[in-house]
């Protein structure tokens, strides 16, 4: 069995180590540059107290937009291998080849799946440290580890979402019997099913915080922390819509100058958000949410495969 | 001795149609049986009954005194050979054999190379680009070299070109010759029948029409001829398979269950291609359908 | 060694025409006593026939004592068939060749000779019985 998933599964294997390897050097060689870079311009602007106007990084678009690419490589995995791995062989009609030699339907399936959720898992995890620790940088200096895109790419959750592709697209390659079916279906699942969970049930996860502070003078929010909404609220009351510097403060010669003409009128700024404290709360939940899931989409398919004709 | 294959009342049914019905008959073993049926008899849902592939709706299959199904004793008896002749393309000959090597206890290696060898089968190229027949001789290759007792064989030649599908059945009762090898081979042209099987066994939709030895098929299946009469005393002491009649003379395909006691009735013997077309259009006249039609000078 | 060969559209079934193909070939001396005959399982390859054909046919071939199976050696020619010898089997075709000749300039076609011939032999083997 070993040496027929090596030659079935060898070339994914081998593209996979090679995409991996080749991300691996290109973010080691510019976390540590970018590390550096850090490091010299924090210790600069620390000894002048110009940190607050730091700009770093501006030509590392292209880069950090590689990064952020990242956030695909779970479904990639699903459609090439969770998709494939069993929905190939049901499409191509060739189980009934290899089912009628003397391994047996169910240890064939096991060693299948074991394969899959292995190497699902460790594309996940590489792919993981790889970004977080290079993330360490940009984390350190825009505190942004906790918001959308960010939160996703690092800590725990690429892999939970990579092990769920992966079994969302085996259960699909069960269920349709068709590669292409199967693959269509693994990634408009898989985007619904993130969406979702992202929109409507990650915000949720623990209590929100909320205060209240002066519009302009700085964050009401501790840096790190996942912001929900900010409202502008006048005297108790909800403002919607922009807010039109009013007439009276006008005149304000300094931002702190104006802040305080706004907070004078009435004006505050409510913050509901999620604090830096929690993130690893909210990282480990939704990597369960996707385990349990993964769970159940393996489950799925053990048991359609089984109660299938070959 | 008992049957290699032993099928009883066996029936599939795929939502409300049955695909195979009340398919009943006994194999013994070391026989060539060849399976026949019109298109939609169920002779591929048997077969992959029998294979373990599919479980039945009724009835029961039994195959070298196991019940088809998810275990390695029956696998590894058990040889099967798809219609589709389905082998991973991309693969050589050569990794086909690894894989048997691989998945298989008993494999014979050797034989499967001298085999290929001599059919002059590459091993280095992949399957893909080899030809109908080489593909179906790798595949037989590799069902044959897992050692079964009992071999499958889905219309394995249909598609193949008449020098193709001589050399595929060469090589098959080569094998045949060498092991007990029992096997059940479907297939639509009755011509291999009469040279390759020698067991018989006929479906159609509703069950089965005949399970016999070609032999006994041969020495009980007659054509009657006689100027044109009343066939009811045929009919009472024999199986009418087909009448054809003209306004001079009545032409009666019948099997004996006895001797034509009549002399009227001029006797000759049947070729086992008009046996076979006699119960297969016997079959579809049951099933309701157009005829043959009666012919009339 | 000999070799087979099976006519797909013989009136005999294909034991009996190996049987015959074997005994033919011992009438006109192709094979002689001593000779082996080729195994049941070079012949089934060759002609992609069913083993048991050819057993059944060598059995047959034993139980007239023309040939003997020898355990893990092979076949083996024992004697000729009791038969004409090759000169009279000569004649005889002569002979037919004469009378074919007669039955065609009287009219009958090569298919009614053909049925004639069977017909005949068929009636003169039931007198020989009853």
């Amino acid at each position: 069995m070993s040496w027929l998933l090596w030659r079935q599964h060898r070339l994914q294997g081998a593209v996979a180590a090679g995409v991996l390897a080749a991300l691996g050097i290109l973010l080691w060689v510019t976390g540590v540059s970018m590390a550096h870079t850090y490091s010299t311009a924090m210790s600069v602007c620390r000894a002048n107290n110009t940190c607050g106007e730091l700009n770093l990084f501006q030509g590392d678009g292209a880069l950090v937009a590689l990064v952020n690419f990242t956030v695909l490589v779970p479904v990639l995995v699903g459609v090439f291998w969770g998709a494939t791995i069993v929905g190939r062989e049901l499409d191509a009609g060739t189980n009934q080849l290899v089912w009628t030699q003397s391994v047996t339907r169910r240890s064939w399936l096991r060693s299948k799946i074991l394969l899959l959720l292995v190497s699902s898992t460790a594309v996940g995890a590489i792919l993981s440290g790889l970004v977080t620790w290079w993330s360490g940088t940009l984390n350190s200096y825009h505190h942004e580890r906790f918001e959308g895109l960010k939160f996703d790419i690092q800590g725990a959750v690429p892999v939970a979402y990579t092990l769920f592709a992966a079994a969302l697209g085996l259960a699909a390659g069960v269920l349709w019997r068709r590669t292409l079916p199967a693959i269509a279906t693994t990634a408009a699942g898989f985007f619904v099913v993130r969406l979702v969970v992202e929109n409507f049930a990650r915000p949720h996860f623990l209590h929100t915080i909320t205060s209240t502070g002066a519009i302009g003078a700085g964050p009401n929010a501790p840096l790190g922390s996942w912001l929900l909404s900010t409202t502008v609220v006048l005297n108790g009351d909800v403002v919607q819509g922009a807010i039109k510097l009013p007439v009276s403060c006008a005149g304000a010669a300094t931002r702190a100058g104006a802040s305080k003409c706004l907070a004078d009128l009435g004006y505050s700024e409510v913050s509901t958000y999620h604090p830096p404290s929690q993130y690893w709360t909210f990282q480990l939940t939704e990597a369960a949410i996707f385990l349990g899931l993964t769970a159940i989409l393996t489950l799925v398919a053990v048991v359609a495969l089984k109660r299938q004709d070959a | 001795m008992t049957a290699a294959v032993q099928v009883a009342g066996l029936g599939k049914r795929y939502g409300k149609k049955w695909a195979l019905q009340d398919a009943t008959f006994d194999l013994p073993a070391g026989r060539v049986c060849g399976l026949v049926g019109a298109n939609g008899a169920g002779k591929t849902t048997l077969l992959r009954m029998l294979a373990g592939l599919s479980k039945p709706t009724a009835g029961s299959a039994i195959v070298e005194g196991r019940v088809p199904g998810d275990e390695v004793d029956f696998l590894s008896e058990v040889g099967y050979l798809a219609q589709e002749v389905p082998l991973y393309v991309r693969w050589t000959a050569e990794d086909h054999l690894r894989m048997g090597a691989a998945l298989n206890p008993g494999w014979d290696d050797k034989g499967a190379r001298d085999r290929l060898e001599s059919l002059g089968i590459p091993f280095d190229q992949r399957v893909g680009t080899l030809s109908g027949g080489q593909r179906a001789q790798v595949a037989l290759a590799i069902a044959l070299s897992k050692k079964p007792s009992v071999l499958l064989l889905d219309e394995p030649v249909a598609a193949l070109d008449p020098l193709a599908r001589r050399d595929f059945l060469s090589t098959l009762t080569e094998a045949v010759a060498d092991t007990d090898l029992t096997v059940i081979l479907s297939t639509h042209l009755v011509s291999d029948l009469e040279r390759v099987c020698d067991h018989l066994v006929v479906l159609d939709a509703a069950h089965t029409m005949l399970a016999e030895g070609v032999d006994e098929v041969m020495a009980t299946h007659r054509l009657l001829t006689a100027a044109r009469r009343d066939i009811r005393d045929l009919e009472r002491d024999h199986t009418v398979l087909r009448v054809e009649q003209t306004p001079r003379q009545v032409s009666v395909w019948v099997k004996l269950e006895g001797p034509v006691h009549d002399p009227l009735w001029q006797v000759s013997e049947l070729g086992l291609e008009d046996i076979v077309l006699a119960y297969l259009d016997r079959g579809r006249r049951a099933a309701g359908r157009a005829t043959l039609q009666e012919v009339t000078a | 060694m000999l070799m087979f060969h099976l006519a797909s559209r013989s009136s005999l079934p294909p034991y009996a025409q190996l049987v015959e193909q074997v005994r033919q070939a011992l009438l006109t001396g192709i094979l002689r006593p001593g000779d082996r005959l080729p195994t049941v399982k070079e012949v089934a390859g060759a002609l992609a026939v069913n083993p048991n054909t050819v057993s059944k046919a060598y059995r047959d071939l034993e139980r007239e004592g023309l040939v003997e199976g020898r355990q893990g050696v092979g076949t083996f020619v024992v004697r000729r068939p009791d038969g004409p010898p090759p000169m009279v089997q000569a004649q005889l075709a002569k002979g037919l060749n004469t009378w074919i000749g007669k039955a065609r300039t009287a009219g009958l076609s090569d298919p009614d000779i053909e049925s004639m011939l069977r017909s005949t032999l068929r009636a003169s083997r039931d007198e020989a019985i009853a």
